[in-house]
């Protein structure tokens, strides 16, 4: 059985079937960035490893939940390792560093490829800059809202104390700063509905 | 909370980003199952914070976790693991003799050279006799010759023997799917039995290969592994039937770590 072609959505319905070989075409496809995700977030890489499987074996146990109309699997997976990580962090009341010192200080070429393909290499470097690009158009308070409640699992009651704004006022920015980021990525030749394709 | 004809539009960023208190995302999540515009924006807000997501780059994640997340499908589910072993052994790719694996490999003067200065080393120290520490190097240095891979891209595991005469060195290149095992003062097995080689990761363990040593105790082989070498995590010889074992049998005469 050959899985080279296999789209996410035909992997999935794999999964359903009780094909665990699909589920590490997903884990290969997926699991470096979603262990990205979750390191980043949590800060430890051990955490970070449980975030890892835990959110493949949701993949693998919860697939039926999994709306192929409603977005592609990369967005799900993403989602669930997110959640799983905002979790992590709120139990542990630890919060990370913002991502300007998280990310910003690294180079692109400390970043360490998974992939041996070097045009995909190429193309998630690419797009990690114009992610980066992006995020600098939006106003500081609009990022800093958006990052700390996507990277830091802020809520919106704990981010209008750090940045000293009604609750109204941060809900604002965060739609405003995930509006304009899509504008940013969009203006970059970046489509929403290309995410994770 | 904003509304909007009881519509949770300016909620929804923040409801995608996990800000909202558990309540009020209940809320949302209710008005929701109503709301098929809601839904859409929510799923292009999620498409949006998918590039958050990659924002960080991908990075390996950690060697065991990938493992340890399939042996947990394996073990709730009753279908078939590809990390089982194989129910028949592969053959080993090679089985020779180390004496006959050198001069079939290599110039019959560097072989010859190889096996006088392993003499005179030999000799030196002890003749038949050969102290431990050099009889591991020389160990080392046939399954380097035998790898045929370049020092500086090669890798080495040791295999510590239950009994106290016999030695083994690995040598590999861990993104392939061999390495050359080279043993010595291996013990002469029972008539129906062979020596089995085992690579496992987190207790499970596929065959790589079966052999019985020359005479003198001494054998190199080539390990054939379904994965590159780096995937494995620990290394075992045992005595098992001649027609091969699908699992590792309790008579373990070394065992290494990579």
């Amino acid at each position: 059985m050959s899985f080279v072609g296999l789209t996410d959505e035909d992997a999935v319905i794999r999964i359903q079937a009780g094909d665990g070989v699909a589920l590490e075409v997903l884990y290969d496809r997926y699991g470096g960035q979603v262990f990205a995700l979750a390191r980043r977030m949590v800060r430890d890489v051990s955490l970070a490893e449980e975030i890892v499987q835990e959110t493949f074996w949701r993949v693998w146990t919860q697939s039926d939940r999994f709306e192929p109309g409603k977005g592609r699997f990369g967005t799900w997976v993403l989602s669930i390792a997110h959640h799983l990580a905002i979790d992590a962090l709120r139990r542990l009341a630890r919060r990370p560093r913002m991502m300007e010192e998280a990310v910003a200080g690294e180079t692109l070429a400390e970043v360490p490829s998974i992939n041996s393909d070097v045009a995909e290499s190429a193309w998630i470097k690419e797009r990690r800059v114009l992610i980066l690009a992006a995020l600098e158009t939006l106003p500081e308070v609009q990022r800093q809202a958006v990052e700390l409640a996507y990277y830091g699992g802020m809520t919106q009651q704990e981010i209008a104390n750090l940045q000293s704004a009604p609750i109204s006022t941060v809900k604002t920015r965060l739609a405003l700063g995930l509006k304009k980021l899509a504008d940013a990525l969009q203006a970059r030749g970046v489509a929403i509905e290309d995410a994770l394709s | 909370m904003t509304m909007h004809d009881d519509h949770p539009y300016d909620d929804l960023a923040s409801y995608v980003l996990e800000s909202v208190p558990s309540d009020e995302s209940a809320w949302i999540e209710e008005r929701l199952a109503g709301c098929a515009e809601c839904r859409a924006e929510v799923a292009r807000l999620r498409s949006v914070t998918s590039f958050l997501a990659m924002a960080p780059g991908p990075e390996l994640p950690p060697v065991g976790a990938r493992a340890a997340l399939m042996s947990r499908i394996y073990a709730t589910t009753d279908i078939a693991s590809p990390f089982v072993p194989r129910a028949l052994p592969p053959l080993p790719k090679k089985i020779v003799p180390l004496r006959r694996a050198l001069f079939g490999r290599f110039p019959l003067d560097i072989a010859a050279a190889f096996l006088g200065a392993v003499l005179v080393g030999g000799a030196a120290v002890g003749g038949i006799q050969w102290q431990r520490g050099a009889a591991d190097r020389d160990l080392m240095a046939r399954a380097q010759a035998l790898s045929g891979l370049p020092i500086g891209e090669s890798r080495h595991a040791s295999l510590a023997a239950a009994s106290s005469g016999a030695s083994a060195r690995l040598v590999y290149d861990p993104s392939a799917q061999e390495g050359t095992l080279a043993l010595s003062g291996l013990p002469t097995v029972q008539p129906g039995t062979q020596y089995q080689v085992w690579l496992g990761r987190d207790g499970t363990w596929v065959s790589a290969g079966s052999f019985r040593p020359a005479a003198d105790g001494s054998v190199a082989i080539t390990l054939l592994s379904d994965r590159p070498m780096s995937f494995y995590q620990r290394i075992l010889v045992t005595i098992e039937p001649s027609s091969g074992s699908s699992v590792p049998g309790t008579t373990v005469v070394m065992s290494g770590t990579f």
